[in-house]
């Protein structure tokens, strides 16, 4: 190789490696820092829940706009906001649970296994308890129940549930079994949420043995909740 | 021997200009995440978020003034008509009571967190997503207990709330979070406080069973917002009254 044409290629490969080198200094280097998946994906989870609540304050605001909008016109063609105030109370109470309701939905009978116990098992698992309820509950929330009610005991968000042997307490009445729990909203996905392979409520009978009987129907009635509706400690925030 | 230590010079200097090409590629591929386009992408993550806490916070803004408008028609002509006023004064308790309107009072806030491994690390499991049945025994406690009003990361409870969890999020009313899951309930600060660390009662089945790291709290004021969607009944209607 001639003494020229062999420096320059030791020059250029010297520049190249010297050029490498430099960059891989650089990746290492900690300017780029340390981002993990974890921090991407959480990051991409709270994009979505601000997203997310972001399209549920825009229809309040529609609402709010809407109820404005009929105080303003009652009192200028009535000259009372009465009957406005009146059909927004009683709008309130249908959601609070003070109204009678009816509508497609499923029925569901839950009681203590029948069988006897098998050698060495532990009695427990043959009957009912708090954790079962509220998970079938939960269960049938998931699948869109709008209203529940247990024993006719309507489920309100201020509704607790004990199970103490074969009775059932909520809302301080006090039920024997079977238990009945209604709940309307949509047959098909209620029906699954009780009746699917993997569905707590199936798992219960199947493996279990506890009685979980349940129907679909179009016409399932709730009645309403007849106590009291007082709070002690709760109180509205100022101008709210 | 010149014309030798050339060659060999070359070669040396290919060996190791080799050496650092593949290294450069080893380095790009092993950062985590991807390399350089990661931190891009968290970067415009980071960016976005921002960009929408604030839409969020000025929807919020006016949101609270139209309420604020509606609440002085609710107050006003309440002093001529008896009658409007206790329709009003029923109004307002039922909104607070339902959900519908943010609550304050004194209660407690209770902290549950995933347990922490013995070497410190944490766990790529939740303990609380995989068994957020433990959450609803939890919420059924201050029912009993008298709560008068319930939030869960910043999500009000209410009749129709709930909880179900995917491999790594869990949704209360549908909107996404992530443990720890901070409960927040108002009622009577003693009794609430004495349901929950019963012996043998709940708090101590969390930290026995699921080794969960729960914190309970007394609180001069909660503060619970309002349950933030609108509700309306597809399925169920009113039974006329014939």
């Amino acid at each position: 190789m001639k003494p020229i044409k062999r420096n320059i290629t030791i020059i250029s490969i010297f520049l190249l490696l010297g050029f490498l080198i430099v960059v891989q200094l650089r990746t290492v280097k900690e300017d780029y820092g340390h981002v993990t998946l974890k921090t991407i994906t959480d990051l991409q989870k709270s994009v979505a829940a601000e997203r997310q609540e972001i399209t549920d304050i825009l229809q309040l605001i529609k609402q709010s706009e809407e109820r404005l909008y009929n105080y303003e016109n009652a009192l200028e063609v009535e000259g009372s906001i009465k009957d406005v105030v009146e059909n927004e109370l009683n709008g309130v109470k249908m959601v609070l649970g003070m109204t009678d309701l009816e509508g497609p939905g499923i029925i569901l009978r839950l009681s203590d296994s029948e069988r006897d116990l098998e050698v060495g098992e532990d009695p427990n698992d043959i009957i009912v308890h708090d954790s079962d309820v509220l998970t079938i509950l939960n269960d049938l929330k998931i699948a869109g129940a709008e209203v529940m009610s247990i024993n006719g005991q309507r489920i309100l968000n201020t509704s607790e549930i004990k199970c103490a042997g074969p009775t059932i307490t909520i809302n301080n009445y006090t039920y024997a079994q079977p238990f009945i729990i209604k709940a309307i909203g949509d047959p098909v996905t209620l029906d699954a949420a009780i009746k699917a392979p993997d569905a707590y409520a199936r798992n219960l009978k199947e493996f279990y043995g506890l009685v979980v009987e349940s129907e679909t129907s179009e016409k399932v009635r709730i009645p309403r909740y007849v106590g009291d509706v007082n709070m002690s400690y709760a109180t509205s925030k100022e101008g709210l | 021997m010149k014309y030798f230590n050339g060659k060999y010079a070359i070669a040396i200097l290919c060996a190791v200009l080799g050496l650092v090409i593949s290294m450069q590629f080893k380095s790009v591929q092993n950062t985590p995440g991807g390399g350089t386009i990661s931190t891009q992408k968290a970067h415009q993550l980071a960016i976005e978020l921002n960009n929408l806490k604030g839409e969020k916070e000025n929807l919020n803004e006016e949101l609270t003034n139209l309420e604020r408008r509606l609440k002085e028609y609710e107050l006003s002509e309440s002093d001529e008509n008896i009658i409007i006023k206790n329709l009003k004064n029923d109004l307002e308790r039922y909104q607070l009571y339902t959900g519908l309107k943010p609550a304050i009072g004194p209660g407690i806030v209770i902290t549950v967190e995933d347990p922490i491994n013995e070497d410190g690390t944490e766990s790529d499991i939740s303990m609380i997503m995989y068994n957020y049945d433990i959450i609803l025994s939890l919420i059924n406690k201050l029912n009993a207990s008298g709560a008068e009003a319930i939030s869960i990361n910043d999500q009000r409870y209410i009749a129709t709330t709930e909880i179900y969890s995917t491999s790594n999020t869990i949704f209360i009313n549908q909107v996404p979070t992530n443990p720890p899951i901070v409960i927040k309930a108002i009622g009577n600060t003693d009794t609430l406080e004495a349901a929950l660390n019963m012996r043998y009662g709940i708090v101590w089945e969390m930290r026995q069973y699921y080794g969960l790291q729960v914190d309970v709290k007394r609180e001069e004021i909660v503060d619970i917002p309002r349950y933030n969607k609108v509700i309306e009944y597809k399925y169920a209607k009113p039974i006329e009254v014939n």
